[in-house]
């Protein structure tokens, strides 16, 4: 097992711990966040497990990217409202049938789910955009660097960001017969910013004794 | 040789195009930041001004309601005290060429009269002062105000209280007075009614005040015709985070409603009140 792995894998898991450690502390999108977590460190290790058994660890990937869709768009509910709250919230039913469809018709579980990611991610982007907007329509008396929607936001829209051009430059690089491993590299290091974005958001949520109820109220 | 260029190439590529990318979102945070930090002082600023607006008005209110208070003192002191205390003065005036007998009625009269003068300047210096209200309460204030108009015989007033009572917080109360106090002025000048409901209705997730009465009313359309007065409640009643409604027809009286979420919390409002968030 590669030792970036190993040390990827601690730090989600340090992450989990954290939130689960504090979960009452935290307000209810937090909470969901917590849960994410925990369900990405269970998929990264079952699709290791896979890897060795079955030389194939896409199945995980198909679960947890649908898992990870429905329970983003579940946090991002608690932060809209009205309109947008009701379009994310229905927009999950046609996406999840995507999801579906094409799991079973077009890259099916053994193949990576790019179309699926790639559209979660399109969502998720749109989602950290909505929420920087809503920052500035309500904006509120509190430094930015203590608001974890603030960090939230940014984790997303540094994520989803990043996954685009990963798999833009590995379409170049397959493409040209090109060595993969710096871009896994690069993989690894835009996966450890967004889960230290993540563990901020959390502290600063953590310290906001439910500052989101009063963000949602206002 | 040639794999290492490719190598080479491989690693500029992505160092590039992350750095590239890396610039992009960084800038983008940088805008967001300033950006919102311009929307923050604008957002101070208006809380601000609605701090100094809250402060003004409820200054106008004490200010109002302690002129109303210096009317009516003025008013009973001439009708009221003053025709008493001359009376007294006459009948012990025309005690001399009275029998004993007379001068003893006389004295007992005037000593009743006295009495009643005591009992009316008593009350007048109970009247509604802002700090009595803040002191008693608006429940209690409203409920001497009612008995007063009662006392008075303009009107019949009934007075209804329904659920637990709550503060509402000073400001807040000392503001839903004095609408309270021009409702009622409005009612008993204008309205030409001869019964008013006074309500007070506190639950858990809201208060509502109504002020009811028989009048002549008037047509909802014409209330932006009316004076400022039905204007000055309205904003006063959302700079508490109330809300107030009218709802009158010709020949069918008035009803003002004022509804609090009790819960509700201005940051510019209240300091006192044991659930702001202050």
């Amino acid at each position: 097992m590669p030792v970036r792995f190993i040390i990827y894998a601690v730090f989600i898991w340090v992450i989990f711990l954290y939130g689960a450690v504090n979960f009452k502390k935290f307000a209810i999108p937090y909470k969901l966040l917590i849960l994410l977590l925990g369900l990405t460190f269970v998929s990264e290790l079952i699709g290791r497990v896979l890897i060795v058994r079955l030389h194939n660890s896409m199945p995980a990937y198909h679960i947890i990217s649908v898992i990870e869709y429905t329970l983003i768009t579940f946090i991002y509910s608690f932060f809209f409202t009205g309109s947008v709250k009701k379009l994310l919230l229905y927009l999950m039913i046609p996406v999840i049938s995507f999801a579906i469809i094409n799991t079973v018709f077009i890259q099916t579980i053994l193949e990576f789910p790019t179309h699926f990611i790639l559209l979660a991610q399109g969502i998720y982007l749109l989602y950290a955009l909505i929420g920087f907007r809503q920052m500035l329509l309500f904006p509120i008396d509190k430094p930015l660097n203590k608001q974890s929607f603030f960090w939230l936001n940014t984790a997303l829209l540094f994520f989803s960001t990043m996954l685009f051009l990963f798999f833009g430059l590995l379409n170049y690089i397959n493409s040209h017969n090109y060595d993969v491993r710096p871009l896994y590299t690069f993989s690894y290091v835009i996966n450890f910013l967004y889960y230290a974005f993540i563990l901020i958001a959390l502290t600063a949520n953590k310290k906001e004794c439910h500052f989101s109820q009063l963000h949602e109220k206002h | 040789m040639k794999n290492i260029d490719l190598k080479n190439n491989e690693l500029y590529l992505v160092f590039f195009s992350s750095t590239f990318f890396f610039f992009c979102l960084s800038l983008f945070i940088i805008y967001f930041i300033l950006l919102y930090q311009k929307k923050q002082i604008k957002y101070k600023q208006e809380q601000e001004n609605l701090q100094s607006a809250f402060r003004q008005e409820l200054l106008k209110a004490q200010n109002e309601i302690q002129e109303q208070t210096l009317t009516y003192v003025s008013r009973e002191i001439h009708d009221n005290i003053t025709q008493v205390l001359s009376f007294v003065k006459l009948n012990l005036a025309m005690t001399g060429t009275l029998s004993k007998f007379e001068k003893a009625q006389k004295v007992d009269e005037s000593r009743k009269l006295v009495a009643q003068a005591i009992g009316d300047l008593r009350d007048l210096s109970k009247s509604l002062s802002f700090e009595h209200i803040v002191k008693l309460g608006l429940l209690k204030t409203i409920e001497i105000e009612t008995d007063r108009i009662n006392k008075s015989g303009i009107v019949n007033v009934d007075f209804v209280v329904n659920g637990n009572t709550y503060p509402l917080g000073d400001q807040r109360e000392l503001v839903l007075f004095r609408i309270f106090q021009e409702a009622v002025n409005n009612s008993l000048k204008h309205s030409g009614a001869n019964f008013l409901k006074i309500s007070l209705e506190y639950s858990n997730q809201i208060f509502i005040l109504t002020i009811e009465d028989d009048g002549a009313g008037f047509l909802n359309n014409d209330l932006q015709k009316e004076g400022s007065g039905l204007k000055n409640m309205q904003s006063r009643a959302t700079l508490i985070g109330a809300v107030l409604t009218i709802n009158s027809d010709i020949g069918k009286g008035c009803c003002i409603k004022i509804t609090i979420d009790p819960l509700l919390q201005q940051v510019y409002a209240n300091a006192n009140y044991p659930n702001s968030t202050r």
